[in-house]
């Protein structure tokens, strides 16, 4: 059975219907891409997965756990909702640090929130004491910051940051919280050209550790040689779905090879 | 008066929103013409009469130990004796005083204040108990030039807006040529003269002896003695319609008169010659 | 010298009012503000529009008629039976006023925080007052600074309103010398605003230096 599990997402704003029965499964480990044209409902798609919006219909599973289901979707309570969100990471086109916290105290502030007051028993990693629990988070903050290869900035403010370098932040503080699922809102199109290969080059390496992860992007050939399956999406379907090879080495759709070609054109 | 009256009710919903005060039901009757009948009593319950004032020397003032004193001061706490009740200084803003008189956070006006046809409509007024005039008050050093008519051609006249000042340098013949300007005080009008935006100020007799004395910031300012003009009268203020408390104080300004202890009183400021009523 | 130290005396009595007024309504009018503008961007729309009309009606007249409205209709209206003493009558006054003005300056740095910084607090699992209090607050702080400093520093002088209703303040003493011939009390009654002005600039400086510390 897969990790992920979704089912017939419909998400409209107003009359204009943005996602129309959206379905498709990834396996853990998988890594998918999904490609398509501006306001072809990938970033909506995203955001649905992490529940900043609601759909309208649909359903969206996790390890065999429902998470949303349509038809009960205003039952869902708010702790609920924050619940549901830890399945997920989700890195932003724009980075969207703290700005008023160091590198570090980025990727360690939702932990930290997190495990603050812990209640009845409940621990970290086996910690109870709220000095021992801080520091494994700091320590595992400054793994992750090496991870992206950022140990020497730990103390920078995003401000002093390169864009490229802020968005390698923004990645390590999504991994902070162990997301079943790391989504990527086109996160290279905020970055001047020089700078998109380190962050890219960071997802690959995430690969190769077997975290399971959601790319949407502009960058066909990251796509073609980092992603297990791609999806490529048109007007709120999707238009096409297969290997790198079948999507983009031959794609069957005129729609998908029409997109296609302004690339390789 | 009025008009400001109308403007603070045309805000009073606002008032009621966010003062939340109980009593904006009535607030219609904001310009409290039947303040009348229970007056007195209202006063007399209190066992305090509410004195609104101004500083001004030597009427009411505050001496070098910053104890109020001034010759209406004395003058109102010896009438106050014989009411029966207590004497309660309360400052005010003199252009607020009808306002206040209404809204009953004074009971009477007591400050020095010159008895006019307007304010005999607005308000209660009492028997006239001082003489008072308007003089005209410029730098000593032109005091001799303003004696004729025809020097003030091209000269600038202050007085206090609505005041009797005003009355004379607008109607007065002798003020034909000159140019007028209102000011919203008497200070204000000798601030005009001492730095010479204007030439001569218009002010009370009264005003002028506390202020232009040796030593005071107005030194260099004196009073044009050929001329004074409209003699006129100071009385007290209460609220309209409210005959019994101002019979009241009548009786008591008599009182106080004929027993000399107003003379004495009057004396002690330098002021028994403008004195109207008692024995002089 | 010795009408120098009295006059001083008697100002600084006068200045002691324009504090306490200035104190009050600081302490009173910031977390006030701060309800009112949660109020003025409430998604319950009467709430809403209820709160956006108080504001314009508070920003819209001037602050010398409200103090008017407050000290003289409840006694008018009640034909004396009900009246604030002068004090809490000017308070009230300054403290709604104020309350208005600093609730539209809140409001302005509270809307002015990108949404993508609480849908970064949301993906991480945080509390709408976890993202609130640990990544809005500290930047709406720095953002709101300066005009919060401009309307503190126009309070000090505008508390000389009080006047109107006839609280003691220092410039009113100033004027009374006028009255008794000393015209000079007026004009030095400036060195108090002066002085008064100048530590809370040197206050708000070393602030938005403390807040300096990143950008953004």
């Amino acid at each position: 059975m897969a990790l992920l599990q979704v089912e017939g997402i419909k998400k409209s704003f107003g009359k204009t219907q943005v996602l129309k029965d959206i379905s498709f499964s990834l396996e853990k480990g998988e890594v998918l891409a999904i490609i398509g044209s501006s306001g072809s409902g990938k970033t909506t798609l995203l955001r649905c997965l992490n529940f900043l919006e609601t759909p309208n219909s649909g359903k969206i599973s996790v390890n065999n756990t429902v998470l949303f289901d349509g038809d009960t979707k205003n039952n869902m309570t708010d702790s609920q909702i924050r619940k549901n969100r830890l399945h997920f990471g989700l890195v932003f086109q724009s980075f969207n640090l703290f700005p008023q916290y160091t590198a570090i105290e980025n990727v360690m502030l939702a932990p930290k929130l997190h495990n603050k007051k812990l209640k009845n028993g409940a621990n970290y990693k086996g910690l109870t004491k709220p000095g021992e629990i801080k520091a494994l988070i700091r320590e595992e903050a400054l793994a992750l910051l090496d991870k992206v290869g950022l140990s020497d900035k730990i103390d920078s403010y995003p401000c002093n940051l390169s864009g490229g370098q802020q968005q390698r932040v923004a990645i390590a503080r999504a991994l902070a919280l162990n997301p079943d699922v790391l989504c990527f809102d086109e996160p290279t199109s905020a970055l001047d050209p020089e700078l998109t290969g380190e962050v890219l080059n960071v997802i690959r390496g995430l690969k190769s550790s077997d975290s399971t992860m959601i790319v949407v992007t502009h960058e066909i050939e990251f796509a073609r040689d980092v992603a297990d399956k791609i999806i490529f999406m048109s007007d709120g379907v999707i238009e096409e779905e297969g290997t790198p090879e079948e999507v983009i080495g031959n794609p069957r759709s005129p729609r998908t090879q029409a997109f296609l070609s302004r690339f390789n054109g | 008066m009025k008009k400001i009256i109308a403007l603070l009710l045309a805000v009073t919903l606002t008032a009621a929103l966010f003062v939340g005060c109980s009593g904006s039901n009535q607030a219609s009757s904001g310009s409290n013409s039947n303040a009348a009948a229970g007056d007195w009593s209202y006063i007399a319950d209190k066992g305090e009469l509410v004195i609104g004032i101004t500083y001004f020397e030597p009427m009411n003032y505050k001496d070098d130990k910053g104890e109020l004193t001034g010759f209406e001061t004395e003058f109102a706490q010896a009438v106050c004796e014989k009411l029966g009740v207590k004497a309660k200084f309360q400052k005010i803003d003199w252009d607020s005083k009808e306002v206040e008189l209404n809204a009953k956070t004074i009971d009477c006006i007591w400050n020095g204040m010159t008895i006019t046809d307007e304010r005999k409509e607005n308000m209660g007024i009492s028997t006239a108990y001082m003489e008072n005039k308007q003089v005209m008050v410029t730098k000593k050093a032109n005091a001799d030039k303003y004696t004729k008519a025809d020097a003030l051609k091209g000269a600038t006249v202050v007085a206090e807006k609505k005041s009797a000042g005003e009355e004379v340098a607008k109607g007065d013949e002798f003020f034909k040529q000159a140019t007028y300007l209102g000011v919203d005080s008497q200070a204000k009008a000798l601030l005009e003269v001492k730095s010479g935006t204007a030439d001569i100020a218009i002010i009370d007799y009264v005003m002028s002896i506390g202020t232009l004395s040796d030593g005071s910031d107005y030194a260099d300012l004196g009073v044009v003695d050929e001329k004074s003009f409209s003699p006129e009268q100071y009385g007290i203020a209460i609220r309209k319609n409210d005959k019994e408390t101002l019979k009241k104080i009548n009786d008591a300004i008599d009182a106080v008169a004929n027993d000399g202890t107003l003379k004495k009183i009057a004396e002690k400021y330098d002021l028994e010659d403008l004195l109207l009523v008692g024995n002089k | 010298m010795e009408e120098f130290l009295s006059v001083t005396g008697q100002l600084f009595t006068g200045f002691g009012e324009n504090c306490f007024i200035f104190a009050i309504t600081l302490l009173a009018a910031l977390p006030l503000g701060l309800v009112v503008s949660l109020g003025s961007m409430s998604k319950f729309k009467p709430l809403k529009w209820l709160t956006k009309t108080f504001v314009w009606i508070i920003r819209g007249t001037p602050l010398m008629l409200q103090l008017f409205v407050v000290f003289y209709i409840p006694p008018l209206a009640s034909q004396g039976g009900f009246a604030f003493d002068r004090m809490q009558a000017a308070l009230i006054a300054f403290i709604i006023n104020y309350a208005a003005y600093f609730s539209e300056i809140y409001r302005g740095g509270i809307e002015s925080i990108p949404k993508g910084q609480y849908e970064a607090g949301y993906v991480l699992g945080m509390k709408r007052s976890q993202i609130f209090f640990n990544v809005v607050l500290l930047q709406v702080i720095k953002r709101i600074t300066a005009p919060i400093g401009n309307e503190i520093i126009t309070l000090v002088k505008d508390t000389s309103l009080a006047s109107v209703i006839a609280i003691p303040e220092i410039l009113m003493n100033a004027k009374d010398f006028s009255m008794v011939g000393l015209i000079w009390p007026l004009f030095y009654s400036a060195l108090f605003f002066l002085a008064f002005c100048g530590i809370l600039t040197l206050l708000f400086s070393f602030i938005e230096k403390k807040l300096d510390f990143y950008k953004g």
